[in-house]
């Protein structure tokens, strides 16, 4: 479960996110989607654990993952100076992931990087024949990358300065669409702030409408074993790396 | 090169001097993927209390420069779900085994390790460095609790004890001359330091300061511990290398705990266990125990 990978390619994508390619052996376990990757950003003493990221896509005929990352701090900084050809220490992938079969008709609904593992959501979503309904939210116009990946017709855009899309957080959007989407999807998955996932569940719950959210927080191990990243369900904290990230939205203990 | 690294602790032959330290390997079985077993001479397990624990709430674990802040407050799944789900898996395992027991009254710790008495592990280690409760200041703050808690544990168990020590502490002289009064079989030093950070403006952690930054503080009160007892020492804190061992033989230990680099690196011991022989080599010694005789221990 670790690896030495080689990039293929960190491509940013604006002035502060970046799409990495990371070729993966055929050993590699065929990841799933909400399943993520610990990467080593940095040697000791600088840099003394690992940091998490969903996986973007996976094309197990090209050997590659992808990450959408944004930089945020240090460690984001430093990943966004690989260079095609260096070597990654990664462990993954790791976690549980959505869950989903064909009488599903999924709405996903994230917000900035969240979109990450959703975006690998949508990809196996429609190798399997079925077609997502999207909403996504970003900031500006400038952070809308990847609009053109989804099916026009049932994608939702929105910025909250209005600079692309609708004006609005996404989850304002949401209530907005919501009334008649409803009559057309069974489930949501989302992936964000813990915020915007309890508001999300909240108009799901009223709905009736079935949920699924990934969680992010600080992570140590990643594995499993030190406790450090959990999130609070009905049965107690809960580790984001193990049982997580994702989790069907009725069984955490929204504060 | 065939460099010896066995050591015997406590009567008992470890394939190494690196341990795994509590609260960074489960309860043990998890990290067993990711590393050679013959590269570890013991494990050690979180922290066990007698009732489970859910621990504190999130953010738990934070990096800051040359150190990791963690407030995981001993969250474990108590004893009863220990012997009955992990123990046997754990006694599967080639290496020594270190259960870790704590609690907030010092009543429980004989509680616990009479419950571990006919367990087949080999050491009990007692993390002193909880909070009392009835004193609202670790047990590893006060000499009389750490002698008293020792000699209890003692007697509710045959086991070997191991007294895990705080490095908040005014003269750990003091603390370390308890426990051998109370009868410890040897000594841990050290656990994590009580720090506060502030992760973004206001959000704040409390929590215990691991990593490189300990490795100093660690040596010196080994360095100081080692004045008044001839009982063996593992010595914890900010390893991360085969160099960091030399160290810590150098100032007085018989062996070290491996920590804050297992989350970075789960397979760690291998390389670091590599490194120490090519040094041992290097100094012209082919065993480990060569080495440590000439640190005078
Ligand atoms: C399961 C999971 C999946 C993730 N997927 C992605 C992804 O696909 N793309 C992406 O860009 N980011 C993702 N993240 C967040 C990413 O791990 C953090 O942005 C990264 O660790 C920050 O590292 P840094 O050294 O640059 O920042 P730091 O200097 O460590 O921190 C900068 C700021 O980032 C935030 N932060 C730090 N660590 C985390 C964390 N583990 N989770 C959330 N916020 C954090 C904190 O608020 C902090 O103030 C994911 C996190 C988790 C837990
Ligand atoms: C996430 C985490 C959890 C820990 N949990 C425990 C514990 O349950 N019991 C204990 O005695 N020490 C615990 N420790 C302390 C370590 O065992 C060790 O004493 C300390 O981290 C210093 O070593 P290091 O610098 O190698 O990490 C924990 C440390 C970390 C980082
Ligand atoms: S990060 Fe260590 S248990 Fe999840």
């Amino acid at each position: 479960m670790e690896w030495n990978l080689t990039v293929t390619g960190n491509t940013p994508l604006n002035s502060s996110h970046f799409l990495l390619e990371i070729e993966i052996p055929s050993s590699f376990p065929p990841p799933r989607p909400g399943q993520f990757i610990h990467i080593k950003t940095g040697e000791p003493p600088g840099f003394l654990l690992r940091r998490p990221f969903s996986i973007f896509s996976y094309q197990s005929e090209k050997r590659k993952i992808e990450v959408f990352y944004r930089i945020v701090g240090r460690g984001t900084k430093v990943l966004s100076e690989k260079k095609k050809g260096e070597q990654i220490n990664l462990l993954g992938p790791l976690g549980n992931y959505f869950s989903w079969d064909n009488k599903t008709v999924p709405l996903l609904v994230g917000g900035g990087r969240g979109i990450a593992p959703l975006h690998f959501l949508y990809q196996e979503m429609k190798s399997n024949g079925i077609e997502p309904y999207v909403l996504f939210g970003f900031k500006n116009e400038e952070d809308t990358v990847f609009r053109e990946k989804f099916f026009p017709e049932r994608f939702f855009l929105c910025t909250e300065d209005g600079s692309a899309g609708e004006k609005g957080k996404v989850t304002d959007i949401l209530k907005k669409h919501l009334p008649y989407l409803q009559e057309k999807i069974n489930k949501i998955f989302s992936c964000g702030a813990k915020e915007m996932l309890k508001e999300i569940y909240l108009m799901a719950k009223e709905k009736k409408i079935a949920c699924e959210v990934s969680f992010e927080q600080f992570m140590g191990c990643g594995i499993g074993i030190c406790q450090g990243c959990v999130v609070k369900t009905k049965q107690g904290y809960r580790r984001i790396c193990r049982e997580g990230p994702v989790f069907n939205a009725d069984e955490i203990a929204w504060e | 090169m065939g460099i010896n690294l066995t050591i015997n602790f406590l009567g008992k032959e470890l394939a190494t001097p690196v341990i795994l330290a509590s609260g960074v390997s489960g309860y043990s079985d998890e990290l067993m993927s990711f590393l050679d077993p013959a590269s570890v001479g013991a494990v050690t397990t979180k922290t066990i209390t007698l009732q489970p624990r859910e621990g504190n709430p999130p953010p738990r674990i934070i990096e800051v420069p040359g150190g990791i802040i963690n407030s995981i407050g001993l969250a474990n799944m108590g004893i009863e779900a220990f012997l009955k789900d992990k123990l046997s898996s754990l006694l599967k395992l080639p290496m020594k085994k270190i259960v870790s027991i704590g609690g907030t009254r010092e009543e429980e710790f004989p509680l616990l390790a009479e419950k571990l008495s006919n367990s087949r592990i080999d050491f009990l280690e007692l993390n002193l460095s909880c909070p009392n409760i009835a004193k609202k200041r670790l047990f590893a703050q006060e000499p009389e609790t750490c002698l008293r808690i020792i000699k209890n544990t003692k007697k509710a168990s045959p086991l070997p004890v191991i007294a895990k020590l705080s490095p908040q502490v005014t003269d750990i002289k003091d603390i370390a001359l308890a426990c051998v009064e109370g009868g410890a079989d040897a000594l841990n030093l050290i656990n994590s330091l009580p720090v506060l950070c502030f992760y973004a403006p206001g959000e704040k952690l409390r929590g215990g300061l691991s990593g490189p930054s300990l490795k100093p503080l660690s040596l010196r009160l080994i360095e100081e511990t080692r004045k008044v007892t001839t009982l063996p020492i593992i010595g914890t804190g900010g390893v991360y290398s085969g160099k960091d061992i030399i160290d810590y033989f150098s100032a007085g230990a018989n062996c070290v705990s491996l920590g804050s680099v297992l989350l970075l690196e789960p397979s760690a011991p291998v390389r670091i266990a590599r490194e120490l022989k090519d040094i041992l080599a290097s100094f012209g010694y082919d065993s480990l125990s060569r080495f440590s005789s000439s640190t005078g221990l």
